[in-house]
């Protein structure tokens, strides 16, 4: 029989164990960033500390969609040799979001939304996701690895602490395209604990300003960690040792020393 | 009264037959998309064996003519879909409007897969049809070739037995393809990742082909429906029979006497041909014309 697989790429970036950081957002991390005003802004995106990318978001009040979405792995037009030009301008309704996020890849990005102030002739500075996300932003991270995940929130000198369980998937009510929303207020993360199949996504909503980090603590072990490991054991048979006719004493002439007299084990896990 | 008559027993139709089955052979190749899956056949196949059973009411019945499948191949292409993690919508209170998380996927491509089994060895058809013989009088627009009587045997309804094929097929297919998408899918976690995601290789598989039940079954709806094979088969051997090769034909005129001593060949025109049967022979008469 003739068969035919198509060759194609693992998207490794989705699998890799790295801490999520919304001061450097990775593949699986999503930054919103809420535009509540009217106005013409300025977005760069930036790989590793680099600028690679400026677009300009336009806010209406109508006729426009609440929510663009911006691939930034894909995102180059001040990269090196693009050449791409800065022409390009999103349109956006007042009060809408931008999702900013990476689909493959190992760099580590960041955002900053500013906006020009003619009136005092200066930059306004909306969003620096190095620093604290502003209050309204969410942050969102899709966990794929089964296990217990601590959960940072750094605002001023306050710093919240919560908590993700991500279990393995299973069963035929899983769905990835079901995320949890968490909420960061003053009194920390509601829920503090979050419970999640891989795969699936957690967003924090942020209603102060903060700093989001999460990181892998605990992963499950393969298999599940409830799971009693189970053995198989065999008991070797001991050859039949004769005694001599008259022992002065008695002597082992089985050959046997040093293997041990309990009980032989194979196929342990 | 016929001034000729010539009669043809059955067994000697029987011969004649034979000869025309023998060089009956076809070749078709075509592919459908249904979608999520492509699927189509490359196929040569002839006739063998067959039984001439001439009747008494002037028909005959030509029973048993074994479709022997040369090549069945199936060609069955699937997309996958994409698999991703992440996704889905929130509901923000009012006025704030819902967000949709991006899916990022697990691979950098929609992955494809092919197979191509060669069903031949499966499947065992059998090719039935009564007719009557019919009489044409055939005007050559060659130079220097005769005009002829040609006789036909003429199909009324051809029986083509479906397309059954056994279970071990269906086994066949699912468990080509299940190897195929699980050399796709890497080891460890994720792949319990993505076996969770599609649920499992053989439900994926059954949801992408739109299997209800037996895949065999499946299979043979598309042999016997979809793809218009049994159409094609059953108009290809009318027409073999019917108008495209004469069982018997007769030069017009007709030559009697070759030529000798200087003396041209005696040919008679022929004029008037009937043929039909009886339940033991085929009887053609025909008058010499002027």
């Amino acid at each position: 029989m003739e068969k035919t697989l198509k060759k194609m790429v693992l998207n490794r970036a989705v699998f890799s164990k790295r801490p999520f950081d919304s001061g450097a957002l990775t593949v699986l991390g999503t930054l919103f960033h809420r535009f509540p005003e009217v106005g013409d802004y300025e977005v760069f995106v930036s790989r590793d500390g680099q600028n690679v990318h400026r677009t300009r978001v336009q806010v209406v009040s109508d006729n426009a969609p609440s929510q663009l979405n911006f691939e930034m792995s894909s995102a180059s037009n001040l990269a090196e040799g693009c050449g791409c030009g800065s022409d390009n301008t999103l349109t956006l309704k007042a009060g809408g979001v931008v999702s900013f996020y990476a689909s493959q890849g190992v760099g580590a990005y960041s955002v900053s939304v500013s906006q020009s102030d003619d009136r005092n002739k200066r930059k306004v500075t909306h969003l620096d996701s190095t620093g604290y996300l502003p209050a309204g932003d969410l942050f969102a991270v899709t966990l794929v690895h089964a296990g217990t995940y601590s959960v940072t929130a750094t605002a001023g000198k306050a710093r919240f602490v919560g908590e993700i369980r991500v279990g393995a998937p299973g069963g035929e009510k899983y769905r990835p395209d079901r995320p949890t929303v968490v909420e960061l207020g003053k009194d920390g993360f509601t829920p503090k604990s979050a419970q999640i199949m891989a795969g699936q996504s957690v967003v924090f909503n942020l209603t102060q300003a903060a700093r989001i980090q999460v990181e892998l603590a605990k992963p499950e072990r393969p298999g599940g960690s409830d799971k009693v490991r189970q053995t198989y054991t065999i008991n070797r048979r001991r050859p039949v040792v004769e005694k001599p006719a008259s022992p002065t004493k008695e002597r082992d002439d089985s050959g046997d020393k040093g293997r041990g007299k309990g009980k032989g084990r194979r196929g342990d896990r | 009264m016929a001034h000729l008559t010539v009669a043809v027993s059955e067994g000697t139709f029987q011969k004649s037959v034979d000869a025309l089955v023998r060089n009956l052979s076809f070749e078709k190749a075509d592919q459908t998309s249904f979608g999520a899956f492509t699927a189509g056949y490359d196929v040569k196949a002839h006739l063998e064996g067959g039984t001439v059973d001439l009747r008494a009411d002037n028909t005959i019945q030509l029973k048993e003519l074994d479709l022997r499948w040369d090549r069945l191949k199936f060609i069955l292409g699937i997309d996958i879909p994409e698999i991703c993690v992440g996704g889905g919508c929130i509901d923000l209170p009012w006025p704030l409007p819902d967000l949709c998380l991006p899916r990022v996927c697990i691979f950098s491509d929609d992955p494809d897969i092919s197979i191509e089994p060669d069903l031949a060895a499966f499947v065992a058809q059998e090719v039935s049809f009564t007719g009557s013989l019919l009489a044409q009088y055939h005007v050559s627009t060659t130079p220097g070739e005769s005009n002829k009587w040609q006789i036909f045997i003429d199909p009324q309804t051809i029986d083509v037995d479906l397309f059954d094929f056994p279970d071990i097929v269906g086994n066949l297919i699912e468990d080509a393809l299940t190897d195929l998408i699980t050399a796709l899918i890497p080891g460890g976690p994720v792949r319990d990742l993505i076996i969770a995601i599609i649920g499992g290789v053989s439900d994926l598989i059954r949801d992408i082909l739109d299997i209800p039940d037996d895949i065999q079954e499946w299979l043979s709806d598309l042999f016997n429906v979809s793809f218009g094979l049994l159409d094609f088969i059953g108009t290809l051997i009318l027409d073999y029979f019917a108008s495209e090769n004469p069982i018997y034909e007769f030069d017009d005129p007709f030559q009697i006497m070759e030529a000798s001593n200087g003396l041209i060949p005696v040919r008679i025109p022929i004029r008037n041909l009937d043929v039909h049967v009886t339940d033991v022979e085929m009887v053609v008469q025909a008058d010499v014309g002027a």
